[in-house]
């Protein structure tokens, strides 16, 4: 009641404004009105006193608010208020005398009005009154935003509104198109001072803003005159030209797609609600975003925007399940399982190895008519799908640890028949996928490096999937050049042969094909050399000459040569000179094409020395001959050295799979650097550095920096040494490459970017991504104290976990479930056998294990089950990752081990590890950190590799 | 993803030849040698969705292209904000309140 009362006295009471005279409370109106605020000026035109009425003035005011109020409630979407607002307006219509309205006023009112009524109120007004150019262009505008034409017909033919008319009439269906250039066509045979003139100008300036012209539109805008019907829109434009301060309606910002300002600040209050996790927020700012980035499908915008913040949840570390709320809260229900299953395939693509759900696909599948109505569509995606878990499952190596019941029957739900073998689940699923699929590129090629790589695999299985492959795709060469290369690996030359043929009737010209057949030659040749099947070797050798495969040509040479070595075997031993035999094959060569020759050759003879007819003296005289030719190497001029080393590294990967060669092809190569420089030394460092001879070059580099032989291009020359001395685990931080960056001068860091880009494919990690990205700070790492690694450990090991490992108290619901196992006499239930043991069963078997006490000598019993231990080691391995210790120098591992050993019952578990370890052969199979941390004695003198 | 439809102005329902022809009047629109950045976007984009296979590969994994999600978010704001559309009158009208 109280309340109602309060109500009611503040109806009566009246505001300052309301007590102002008549005259200003209606100036006060009219400039409300101006500035957009009709419902004010609604509220100070009801203090006018009613007498003032009898004056038409009121009336008119009192109209045109009610008109405009109508329009601001119609436009928020309050259709029966806007239309209560209306009838309002038709009761002061009555009371207005048109002939009576001075100009500003009738051109108000004709605005007030609709096509129709403005076309017959201006009629009226012309019948007594002259014409006004404001009032016919107030009209014109009405009559094209209603399209109403008839009521023109009261004009005179001759008026420019009815005379006009036509045009604008035709290009009114290109306007509501949107295609404005054609309406502005359409438009331009109207004169300049006709009142439809500004809708020309209008259609050439909405033509400009979506042509990107910005000077076209600004010449527009300065033409459309003020009070043009579309005032907000021209506001807009005139703001996007440069021109206007003003800025239009947040509606027409969306409608021309120029409210950057508000998406920008909905997707910054979107980002922020990400960061922070929290779920009421990041639902309301999401639905905000969608509407404002795509106001014709919001869903489309929100579908997008939810794998988005599911992505962010990940990155993030936000639980999952604030996700799924969020999703809940945002999509309809039956998009639900298509929106949050997809978001986990989308993380499992995105992060391969991370997570690895068939189970996501499997219902991502089911529902594939929601995202995908066209069957077309639903076997590409299929194809997709089943395509990126095997790319997954690769990544988090599937194939190599086997599927747990779930995942089985998850894959056979997939496949649709269970997978026959576990190593290879994947090529199932990339078969299946390329049934959905079967133009998939990316696919096809992905299966084919999947079977290269899967060596395991059982042969004929695999030899079966390529013959599948190749009945599948008839035209395509890849799966018999694989089928030949499985051949060749196998020593089966006319299986693979045939196979080659197979892929050459497909692609004639293929140059992997015809190099691959030209090795197989070779190869062939030797085993034919090696059984003393000399004829049989030449041919092939003629065979693999037809190829004119230019790149295989110095190893042709080599194969030459020793056939005719081996061929004149007895004539060697009767005192004929290798160099003898040799000579028609070396003299028209080179220098250093005959010393490389020779250097290959001895390196294929030495891989050949356990077969029965190459003659030992042979090897040994073509030693001597090359000792000799080697002296040659001091008359070289640096670019016949360069070339000498040049193609090392690709003949020995062509001949033996790897760059690297054998120490005789070292022997020279100090005298061969000594003859380069500048750029060529560096080049020269980068081959032997693939070669593996990268104590050559630090020998070299050491001896160069001692000062004997400085240059210009010392600071890359030091960068070497950097790269080196990281890799020899020198060094194991960043100081040396940063004071090596830091002195180089703009062009120098230019050649230390190149020759990072150089050395990184033959370093390892963490060194490969830090030369890869020129950014040597990552390779700045601080030794994590004591309590850190306790951290990690409890992370990896559950509360308590040191607790409970160094015998503490624990936590006494394990303690006594341990007890209970031991009683019962179970140390591991069968179903954990298969799955490995919980984290819950794994503490309580440390436990147990803590309680049981440590091993005094290898052999007199087990501190842990075997399967226990094999998880405590791995966890360890796990810790060294998290700590980001893999491939850590041995000196932070040395620092890290006596860090963890400072605490003794760390380090009594570290023995015992050790012991075990040592006691089961394990120690081989520890990664060089792991190993480090066990085997690192303490400064109070633990045991570790002594005790062992 | 919808970002690459805002960047080519079109509805997600748009056909290999709309697109195809929106690509095409957006590069002779924007050149490579005038906006590069825009050329690349607007090629991305055709790239994403230039034929059924990888506008359905898109549609699912689009967004793990970006190296995180702030990025694929600045991608989605990006296209949005720098698109200028062709409303028709009546939108115009419908915007400013002019409609009854």
């Amino acid at each position: 009641m109280r309340a109602k009362r309060r109500a009611k006295h503040r109806k009566k009471k009246r505001s300052p404004q309301q007590r102002l005279p008549p005259e200003r409370l209606l100036a006060h109106a009219r400039q409300n009105l101006d500035d957009g605020n009709p419902r004010k000026a609604l509220e100070l035109l009801r203090g006018v006193p009613r007498q003032r009425g009898d004056s038409g003035e009121l009336p008119l005011w009192l109209f045109c608010a009610c008109v405009e109020r109508a329009r601001e409630l119609g436009r928020k979407g309050l259709a029966k208020e806007a239309a209560a607002m209306r009838d309002r307006a038709r009761q002061q219509q009555a009371a207005i005398a048109v002939r009576d309205l001075s100009e500003p006023d009738l051109v108000r009112y004709l605005r007030c009005l609709d096509g129709g009524e403005a076309a017959s109120a201006y009629a009226e007004y012309l019948g007594t009154r002259p014409p006004l150019d404001a009032a016919a262009r107030t009209v014109a505008d009405r009559v094209v935003i209603d399209r109403c034409w008839e009521p023109l017909e009261r004009l005179a033919p001759d008026h420019a509104l009815r005379r006009d008319a036509r045009p604008v009439q035709r290009s009114g269906e290109a306007m509501d198109r949107g295609d404005w250039e054609r309406a502005a066509g359409l438009l331009d045979g109207i004169p300049r001072r006709s009142p439809y003139a500004p809708w020309r100008t209008f259609c050439k300036a909405m033509a400009s803003f979506t042509a990107g012209d910005d000077r076209g539109l600004e010449r527009a805008a300065r033409l459309l005159p003020e009070g043009f019907a579309l005032s907000g829109t021209v506001a807009e434009l005139k703001r996007c030209a440069g021109g206007g301060e003003l800025t239009g309606p947040a509606a027409v910002q969306q409608a021309l797609g120029t409210d950057d300002a508000l998406v920008a600040a909905s997707a910054a209050r979107l980002r922020q609600a990400l960061q922070r996790g929290s779920e009421p927020q990041i639902v309301r700012h999401l639905a905000s975003l969608a509407d404002v980035v795509y106001p014709e499908n919001p869903l489309a915008a929100r579908i997008d925007l939810l794998m988005i913040a599911a992505r962010a949840c990940f990155e993030s570390s936000v639980p999952l399940s604030v996700f799924f709320d969020v999703a809940a809260q945002t999509v309809a229900e039956e998009y639900l399982i298509s929106i949050t299953t997809q978001a986990t395939l989308l993380l499992q693509h995105a992060a391969p190895g991370e997570i690895w759900d068939p189970s996501a696909a499997v219902r991502y599948l089911d529902n594939l008519s929601v995202p995908f109505p066209c069957p077309g569509d639903q076997a590409l995606a299929r194809g997709c799908v089943l395509e990126s878990l095997a790319r997954s499952g690769a990544e988090a190596g599937i194939h190599r640890y086997g599927l747990d019941a779930d995942d089985t029957r998850d894959v056979a739900s997939l496949l649709g028949t269970p997978p026959q073998d576990p190593g290879l689940v994947l090529v199932d699923l990339l078969l299946a996928s390329l049934a959905a699929d079967p133009q998939s590129t990316t696919g096809y090629h992905f299966l084919l490096d999947l079977l290269r790589r899967n060596p395991t695999a059982d042969e004929a299985r695999l030899g079966a999937i390529l013959q599948e492959l190749a009945a599948r795709y008839p035209d395509a060469p890849e799966p018999w050049l694989e089928l030949a290369t499985q051949h060749y690996a196998r020593n089966a030359y006319r299986r693979a042969e045939t196979a080659l043929g197979e892929a050459l009737r497909r692609a004639p010209y293929d140059d992997r094909i015809l190099d691959l057949q030209a090795i197989g030659f070779l190869k062939s040749a030797d085993q034919s050399r090696k059984r003393g099947r000399f004829p049989l070797a030449a041919q092939d050798l003629a065979r693999a000459a037809d190829l004119r495969r230019p790149r295989l040509e110095p190893i042709l040479r080599v194969k030459r040569l020793l056939l005719d070595l081996v061929r004149a075997g007895a004539d060697v031993e009767a005192g004929a000179g290798v160099e003898a035999i040799a000579a028609p094959l070396l003299e028209p060569l080179a220098p250093a094409a005959r010393l490389r020759t020779l250097a290959v050759a001895i390196h294929d003879l030495g891989e050949n020395r356990n077969v029965k007819n190459v003659d030992p003296r042979i090897a040994s005289e073509l030693r001597q001959v090359l000792a000799r030719a080697a002296g040659a190497i001091a008359r070289l001029d640096p670019d016949e050295a360069l070339e000498l080393v040049a193609d090392l590294p690709a003949d020995c990967r062509i001949l033996y799979g790897s760059p690297r060669v054998a120490p005789v092809l070292t022997e020279w190569w100090r005298a061969v650097l000594a003859r380069l420089d500048g750029d060529r030394l560096t080049a020269g460092f980068d081959i032997l550095l693939a070669c593996g001879g990268r104590k050559t070059v630090r020998d070299e580099l050491d001896r160069r920096l001692r000062g004997g032989r400085t240059t210009d291009h010392d600071p890359l020359l030091q960068f070497y040494l950097a790269v080196i001395r990281y890799e020899e685990r020198e060094d194991y931080d960043a100081t040396r490459f940063l004071e090596v960056v830091e002195r180089a001068d703009a062009p120098g860091r230019r050649r230390l970017r190149e020759a990072a880009k150089r050395l990184a494919p033959v370093v390892d990690q963490p060194l490969r991504r830090a030369l890869q990205q020129f950014d040597f700070e990552s390779l700045e790492r601080l030794v994590p104290s004591f309590e850190e690694l306790r951290e990690m450990i409890e992370d990896l090991g559950g509360p308590g976990f040191l607790d409970q490992v160094l015998g503490g108290p624990g936590d006494p619901e394990v303690a006594a479930d341990a007890e209970d196992a031991e009683d019962a006499g179970l140390d591991e239930p069968a179903e954990e056998a298969e799955t490995g043991p919980s984290p819950r069963e794994f503490r309580a078997a440390l436990s147990r294990a803590a309680r049981n006490g440590r091993l005094d000598r290898p052999g007199q019993g087990l501190l842990f089950e075997e399967d226990e231990t094999l998880v405590v080691l791995d966890r360890l391995e796990a810790m060294i990752d998290s700590a980001r210790l893999r491939a850590a120098a041995p000196a932070i591992m040395t620092e890290t081990a006596h860090a963890v050993r400072g605490d003794g019952e760390v380090g009594r578990i570290l023995d015992d590890l050790a012991a075990w370890c040592a006691a089961h052969a394990r120690r081989a199979a520890l990664s060089p950190e792991l190993d480090a941390l066990l085997y690192t004695r303490d400064e109070a003198g633990g045991a570790g590799k002594e005790r062992c | 993803m919808l970002a690459h439809y805002l960047t080519l102005d079109l509805a997600p329902d748009a056909s290999r030849e709309e697109v195809r022809q929106r690509y095409l009047a957006l590069i002779r629109r924007h050149p490579p040698s005038r906006d590069p950045e825009r050329f690349q976007r607007v090629t991305a984009a055709y790239e994403a969705l230039q034929d059924d296979r990888s506008r359905v590969r898109t549609a699912m994994f689009g967004i793990a292209a970006y190296s995180d999600w702030e990025l694929a978010l600045e991608a989605l704001v990006q296209a949005r904000t720098g698109a200028r559309k062709a409303p028709g009158l009546q939108a115009l009208l419908a915007a400013e309140g002019l409609t009854q």
